[in-house]
């Protein structure tokens, strides 16, 4: 045997090998491992614009209200929408919805069903007697309002909750204009109208009826007031040129439906011509068609080019109501002064108009003959532009105004309607509220602040896979026999918990729900939840911009900024 | 032939594009990922006429080459560690399918805890599946041992995985002599299976053997496997005759008359070439044997270069827990019931790639020498107080 050499390197059985830890463990904190200096994007947390906040005319946060709505809160929700529009009770029956339309949820299945949502939500309140709440600071500055319609009802609300002692003039008796005389109880009961105007009141709003702008009353009776918001609305029915227009038995749609709407209207019956594919033509219909008579609505396009809304036009079928598409009245021909019948001409589709659809032309030799007692004209209506010429210039038959309602006459701001053109409630509503903020800023020296457009949440931003697939919400109709027997609501309530449930189908796009995806995505253990302010801070010492959070949430609530634009 | 400077990645690259290999599936794991980039490129740009399959995992990446060799044409991936061991069950499939398919492994530590240095425990974990294994010291090695590891797998039909050391062969440099293609046309001819996957010849394979022939098809596998040692030892002599260089599956050094042979396998080898220099130098009987071939294991190479020496110092860059080194167990199982057989001396060394220097294989043969019979079954090389 050599004697031991000496090694420079140790050659050992283990028993003779130090012991130490058993697995590679940091004997410190990971936190030691400062990460965030490789970082060249910061994840940060934004509220961004949803579509259906975007798109709806009113200004309404549809997302704030819906989430409110999930957790069961209908009051808060009310109150949030309330915010922009006074009216959710009218507006979850009548409203066409656009905010359903741009809904990101359709990556996964359906819109959320906003308008039943805001009905039931509308509902919870009036049965809980929700109050207005107090109008923040009185100032008590007098304001007038001329029309008591949606866009006037939206300013007085907007006007009298900054402390302003609003006084609105109406035509008519009662305040609500088109939404009181024009659509029917069976789509808008009246009771729920005069709940919400009611809160009006309630704060203070007072109301002049009977008092006609131009006749009853004039520039001297404004002189008392700080300001005057003009929204008169569009009343006056279109005429058409068709020879024979002036028979006893041929009415205008809309002078109908304000008489049945004042007065209630008398039994008819027979066979009855509807000229026109809107609203106004729907609610001529279906009221004939409750009051007795057998209508048919004849309209010179397609049924997919009638403004009337698919659910109005579905029902009006379901009714028992005919539609006669692409065919135009050329006379309206009497026997004894009286309408006999309607002749008409079929249309074919031609080459397209201003507005892009195919404008209707005759197909010569085809006329055809509809026996009616009655028909009625609903091609649209005009403002009455003449009335307010003291106070208001006109151009193009509508009263001359800016998206603000400044008309350039100092005190006198118009919208609505009579303004917009737009022809429906909600952006009436949406008009009256920006007239409301035009008009207390000119009070104090102030002007009405553009906002930018944000940009919205895009489909893409959603991950649909955090989800799961819920069926929307489809609210029950009464029964064909019993609808059509009179003017109860057609269209039924959804229960709360049905309300509930189909809020909690929102992706609530653009806001943060403190769902947590993020903080269990992070690889670096760098979110952490604020509970002191809510929501989540980004520990920027190990964040190192890896954007798993950004990517992985569910609702496009985060962004990555590179760090040097910060 | 042309010499040109390379990486060990890149030798393999080059030896696959020279194989002709038809499908190429990969999933890029460090430090094998060299292999396969520049292999994507050379199918890009036509260099290669081969299908490049992109895929999400390694157990893919060996389907892939499993049907891609079902259908007759050639394949070959690359893979590491914790890649290898993702493939382990395909592995044994594709060894049973009878599928000649070559795969480079760049040996790097198993984790835990990370590691992604030179240390042959992943292959050698592998060495049940039925995979013939080749292990190499330099990169002109891994160029000439793709080549042959083809040509032997579809002889005997079993798959061949070859094995190199992570960083030292990977990721070093060396000059590395590229054959021209028709030589190597010349020495490798085309794969051409016996049965293959075809629509107009429509069979089904892998299926539940009728009669009960599972045992049988596991005899003709182990035969296969037993004939690849000879088929390996014609494929060295003719590679030899053919590019002039020759690598036996078992390569002795200096070996002749040793009273001490070192034995291991990989990089260590180049290293201890050094060192039994020296001793020779200075007139010491000692020799270094070089294990090329691990599987099959080629028992007669063994004992016929072993048997004659008094003292074995193996060393293993790998372990298996609760045994000791993988090489020198399996050197002491062929060399059991011999007479006069050599004490066998197993060194632990290298382990996730810490070096093995000059000094250290030097110290080994010292504690070789210093006594008769190892203290210990195994004896840790370089542990840290």
């Amino acid at each position: 045997m050599s004697p031991r050499p000496t090694l420079s390197v140790s050659i050992r059985a283990l028993e003779r090998a130090p012991a130490g830890t058993p697995m590679s463990v940091s004997l410190r904190s990971t936190r030691d491992l400062a990460t965030g200096n490789w970082r060249t994007f910061r994840p940060t947390y934004v509220t961004r614009p949803s579509p259906c906040n975007l798109d709806c005319p009113a200004g309404t946060d549809v997302r704030a209200f819906l989430a409110l709505a999930a957790e069961g809160d209908a009051a808060a929700a009310w109150r949030t929408i309330r915010e922009h529009n006074p009216l959710p009770g009218v507006c979850g029956r009548v409203c066409y919805h656009p905010c359903e339309h741009a809904c990101n949820r359709v990556a996964l299945d359906e819109p959320i069903a906003v308008h039943a949502i805001e009905r039931a939500v509308a509902n919870e309140a009036m049965a809980a007697n929700l109050s207005a709440g107090p109008p923040a600071g009185a100032s008590q500055t007098p304001i007038a309002v001329v029309g008591a319609g949606p866009a006037g009802l939206s300013a007085a609300h907007h006007l009298a909750r900054r402390g302003y002692a609003v006084t609105v003039f109406d035509e008519m008796p009662e305040p609500g204009g088109m939404l009181r005389y024009g659509i029917p109880a069976y789509r808008l009961p009246r009771a729920v109208l005069d709940g919400e105007i009611g809160l009006l009141r309630a704060m203070g709003v007072r109301f002049e009826g009977g008092l006609r702008f131009g006749r009853d009353m004039g520039a001297a009776g404004l002189a008392d007031y700080a300001a005057t918001f003009v929204a008169i609305g569009a009343q006056r029915s279109k005429r058409g040129r068709t020879p024979g227009e002036d028979l006893a038995g041929v009415r205008s749609g809309v002078e109908f439906l304000r008489e049945v709407n004042a007065s209630g209207g008398s039994r008819t019956s027979g066979p009855v011509v509807v000229i026109g594919g809107g609203n106004t033509a729907l609610d001529t219909a279906r009221v004939l068609r409750r009051l007795g008579a057998r209508p048919t609505i004849v309209y010179r396009r397609s049924r997919e080019d009638m403004p009337a809304h698919p659910d109005e036009i579905a029902q009006a079928e379901t009714e028992g109501i005919e539609l006669v598409f692409y065919a135009a009245p050329t006379a309206f021909v009497g026997e004894n002064g009286r309408l006999a019948r309607v002749e008409l001409q079929r249309m074919r589709p031609g080459a397209p108009d201003a507005s892009g659809r195919p404008r209707p032309e005759p197909i010569p030799g085809s006329t055809f003959t509809l026996d009616a007692r009655e028909a009625y004209t609903a091609i649209g209506e005009d403002v009455e532009t003449d009335a307010l010429a003291e106070i208001v210039e006109a151009a193009n038959g509508r009263l001359r105004a800016d998206r603000w309602g400044r008309t350039g006459h100092r005190a006198i701001f118009a919208g609505g309607d009579a303004a917009t053109g737009a022809g429906t409630v909600v952006e009436a509503i949406g008009s009256g509220r920006r007239a409301a903020e035009t008009i207390d800023g000119y009070l104090n020296g102030r002007d009405p602040v553009e906002a930018g457009e944000a940009e919205r949440v895009p489909q893409s931003d959603v991950n649909v896979f955090y989800f799961g697939r819920a069926a929307r919400v489809r609210p029950g109709l009464m029964e064909t026999g019993d609808a059509i027997g009179g003017f109860t609501e057609v269209v039924t309530d959804l229960t709360w918990a049905q309300a509930t449930a189909e809020a909690q189908r929102c992706l609530t796009c653009g806001s943060c729900t403190t769902c947590d995806t993020c903080l269990v995505f992070c690889p670096d253990a760098a979110i952490e939840r604020n509970p002191l302010a809510g929501g989540y801070t980004i520990d920027l010492t190990h964040c190192k911009g890896c954007g798993i959070c950004v990517e992985e949430c569910p609702r496009g609530a985060m962004v990555l900024v590179p760090e040097e634009q910060r | 032939m042309t010499t040109k400077v390379m990486e060990g990645t890149h030798a393999i690259s080059h030896a696959v594009t020279l194989s002709r290999a038809r499908v190429i599936a990969a999933y890029p794991i460090t430090p094998s990922s060299g292999v396969v980039e520049l292999l994507s490129e050379m199918c890009a740009d036509g260099r290669l006429d081969a299908r490049f399959v992109a895929v999400e995992s390694e157990h893919s990446a060996l389907a892939t080459c499993a049907g891609a060799s079902q259908t007759g044409l050639r394949a070959f991936t690359a893979t590491s560690s914790h890649g290898l061991a993702y493939m382990h069950e395909m592995l044994h499939w594709c060894a049973g399918a009878r599928l000649p398919i070559v795969l480079a492994d760049v040996n790097r530590a198993m984790g835990s805890p990370w590691n992604i240095f030179a240390d042959q425990s992943d292959s050698l974990s592998q060495r049940d599946t039925g995979w013939i294994q080749y292990y190499c010291e330099n990169n002109q090695e891994v160029l000439d041992t793709i080549i042959m590891a083809f040509r032997v797998a579809e002889q005997v039909l079993m798959p061949a995985m070859v094995c190199l050391d992570a960083f030292f062969l990977s990721h070093t440099s060396e000059p590395v002599a590229i054959p021209d293609q028709k030589v190597v046309d010349g020495y490798l001819p085309p794969f051409a299976p016996p049965y293959g996957l075809a629509p107009d010849d429509p069979r089904a394979f892998g299926g539940l053997p009728s009669g009960d022939g599972y045992m049988e098809l596991r005899a003709r596998m182990e035969r296969s496997m037993q004939d690849a040692v000879g088929v390996a030892e014609t494929a060295a002599h003719e590679f030899a005759d053919t590019f002039g260089r020759y690598h036996p599956i078992v390569e002795t050094y200096r070996s002749e008359d040793a009273d001490l042979l070192l034995v291991t396998s990989g990089t260590i080898a180049g290293t201890a070439r050094a060192v039994v220099d020296a001793r020779r130098d200075a007139g010491q009987k000692v020799g270094m044997v070089k294990i090329r071939l691990f599987r099959p294991f080629p028992f007669a190479a063994i004992r016929q270069t072993l048997g004659g020496a008094k003292k074995l110092a193996v060393i293993d860059r790998n372990l298996s827990f609760g045994h000791g080194g993988i090489m020198a167990s399996e050197i002491r199982s062929a060399l059991c019931n011999r007479p006069s057989a050599p004490v066998v001396f197993s060194y632990i060394a290298g382990l996730g790639g810490r070096d093995v220097t000059p000094a250290a294989i030097d110290d080994v043969i010292s504690a070789t020498e210093a006594v008769d019979r190892p203290e210990s079954d195994t004896l840790w090389v370089g542990l840290k107080e």
